[in-house]
């Protein structure tokens, strides 16, 4: 407690020195002193709990009252900041994420893996991940995944003998796919922030990386089954329940594909693809999973839908604001040239930029650092002559992982609270699962054929 | 008198799950009659794009306003966390007093860019109304954070 007192203590004396020009800091370059206030106070409200979305829009705030910026800019930048057609498909991606989650389809995806992959050792850890990347290729976000597959599947891999603790952490690590396979929402706040990155060349790109994922982490529990003696999968009993299963899933696939490859062969925006995407997973819930429709459960996706989409759109409202100071402040063009001061080998700056994002990750969510980072790292990256489309997948798994890690990470809040097991427990079986993440990370990072061979074979660049 | 200060908030709030709701709904239909009419009936709407689009602001900037009572953004808190009560309040009150301070001016900076001339062209309507949601969200973002700035001071010794 004393440790945290202080350290507020520090920061603040050290911001009002900044902003009241106190002598004894008078010495240090204005560019720098500015470019420290605005972080310090972001990071000090972050620290003593005022929402990240409120403490991007003071701290602008504060720092263009300290530099004599009109303070108007940063209202504009607030209403500016949303106010894009392109911003429309976000909430629809939400909506069918949530949509999704009514009917059961993930049972269904379960019990689909089930067949391929059961039989191996540590069958059902690896339906698991399976059934994660066939779901990642529906919905878009990795927390309603983990709610959708873990409510199921982490029980049943209790009963088949997983430690709870294991069976949370592959949960939440698995869950990554639904970020790195398309559709994904966080794809689009990336192609926004980066400045209309191409978002089919970016959904390509994501196939790959997330199907090497997937294969990392089953090759970590194939490994693990070896040593701890994981049982097998289910047997699967062919009978006609198990072909309407399979037809089930095979149109709840077909749906989050049709939405994907609609954008990516011209034929809708990505925000009519999401409206048309949302609508047919509504039209699956009230027919081949009506059993499992209720009304109030609509109502509840609707309503944690506008709860989601609020809370990302003000957060990107107030992320514009503080880009804007950011890029005034010169921001993007001093850290660029001080980590080329530093080495001007791309594979050492990929290397510092991985590790940045990775420190990040493991204390922000994910969509403010989408917004806060690519403004400033893109140019670098681009300067070095990588793709933005291979930088926002290589961004994306670098915040995924930091879901899965403490202090802050939802993947493993989420993933915790549904398998009762504690934060501590469930991150040292962590571990060995963000082995097998981070290898597939760097060979996102120094392959980028991997990102790329889909969207250069439709032409995308 | 404190219960019925405190009825009228809970309405707001709970007004505004509704109205969240049905600004959402009202999203997505609208996309999809602007596709229908677009792809089937072959005659594109002007109107449709822009309508979703100021929907969209309204709902986020309100929202988020009223957001500030319901918790609904995100903040870290391993950092606030197993502290003791005064310093929680401390933490607490400044936080609320920042979210209140950029309410005020959330409202003011809003307002003096709404009374600028400027249309939305294919509205034809004032540019005021993409300002007006920012404005009335500080009026919820003030209001609602020192009324969570009040629940603390009176919060008892207790940790919650």
């Amino acid at each position: 407690m004393k440790t945290k007192l202080i350290v507020i203590i520090i920061i603040g004396f050290f911001l009002l020195s900044i902003f009241f020009n106190a002598p004894w800091i008078n010495f240090f370059p204005s560019q720098i002193l500015s470019i420290t206030f605005l972080w310090g106070t972001f990071a000090a409200f972050i620290l003593i709990g005022v929402p990240i979305s409120f403490s991007l829009g003071i701290s602008a705030f504060f720092t263009a009252i300290y530099v004599g910026l009109p303070v108007l800019v940063i209202f504009q930048s607030l209403s500016m900041g949303i106010y894009s057609f392109a911003y429309v498909a976000i909430p629809f991606f939400i909506l069918m994420g949530q949509l999704m989650l009514i009917g059961g389809m993930s049972d269904d995806l379960l019990a689909f893996a089930n067949i391929f992959v059961g039989r191996l050792p540590g069958g059902f850890a690896i339906v698991n991940v399976l059934s994660n990347m066939l779901l990642g290729g529906i919905s878009g976000s990795s927390v309603a995944d983990v709610a959708a597959i873990g409510s199921v599947s982490i029980p049943m891999m209790e009963k088949q003998g997983y430690t709870r603790e294991f069976s949370s952490a592959l949960t939440a690590a698995a869950s990554q796919e639904g970020i790195i396979i398309p559709p994904s929402q966080n794809m689009i706040i990336y192609s926004l922030a980066a400045g209309g990155v191409s978002v089919s060349g970016l959904f390509l790109a994501g196939y790959i990386p997330g199907i090497l994922l997937g294969i990392s982490l089953i090759v970590v529990i194939l490994v693990l089954a070896k040593l701890r003696n994981f049982p097998k999968g289910e047997v699967v009993v062919w009978d006609i329940k198990t072909v309407k299963m399979i037809f089930r899933a095979i149109i709840s696939i077909a749906v989050g594909g049709l939405t994907v490859f609609g954008i990516v062969f011209g034929l809708f925006t990505p925000t009519e693809s999401a409206s048309v995407g949302a609508l047919l997973v509504l039209i699956l819930d009230f027919t081949i999973y009506r059993k499992k429709f209720k009304f109030s459960k609509f109502v509840n996706a609707i309503k944690e839908s506008s709860r989601t989409t609020i809370m990302v759109l003000f957060l990107i409202a107030n992320a514009s604001a503080f880009g804007y100071v950011m890029a005034y402040l010169q921001v993007p063009t001093m850290l660029a040239q001080g980590i080329i001061s530093i080495s001007s080998n791309p594979i050492i700056i990929l290397l510092m930029i991985n590790i940045l994002l990775l420190a990040l990750g493991t204390v922000m969510d994910m969509a403010p650092l989408i917004v806060i980072m690519t403004p400033i790292l893109l140019p670098l990256v681009e300067k070095i002559g990588m793709s933005p489309i291979q930088f926002g997948i290589l961004m994306l798994i670098n915040l995924g992982i930091g879901l899965c890690t403490p202090p802050v990470g939802n993947a493993l809040f989420v993933s915790s609270a549904i398998g009762k097991v504690t934060i501590e427990k469930e991150t040292k079986e962590m571990i060995l699962l963000l082995i097998g993440m981070i290898i597939t990370l760097f060979l996102v990072t120094y392959i980028p054929l991997i990102s790329m061979f889909i969207p250069n074979l439709f032409g995308v660049r | 008198m404190k219960s019925k200060i405190e009825k009228i908030l809970n309405s707001i709030e709970h007004s505004f799950e509704w109205i969240d709701s049905a600004a959402m709904i009202a999203m997505w239909i609208i996309a999809l009659i602007e596709l229908f009419f677009r792809d089937v009936v072959n005659s594109p709407l002007s109107w449709s794009l822009d309508v979703t689009l100021l929907i969209m602001v309204w709902m986020a900037m309100m929202g988020s306003g009223v957001g500030v009572r319901s918790d609904l953004h995100i903040k870290i808190s391993f950092f606030t966390s197993k502290i003791p009560l005064w310093l929680e309040k401390i933490f607490g009150l400044i936080s609320y007093a920042l979210v209140f301070y950029f309410g005020i001016y959330m409202f003011v900076g809003s307002y003096s860019l709404a009374i600028l001339p400027g249309i939305i062209p294919s509205l034809g309507i004032s540019n005021s109304w993409s300002y007006i949601p920012i404005m009335i969200g500080g009026i919820f973002a003030m209001m609602f954070s020192f009324e969570k700035g009040i629940r603390l001071i009176l919060k008892g010794g207790k940790k919650s």
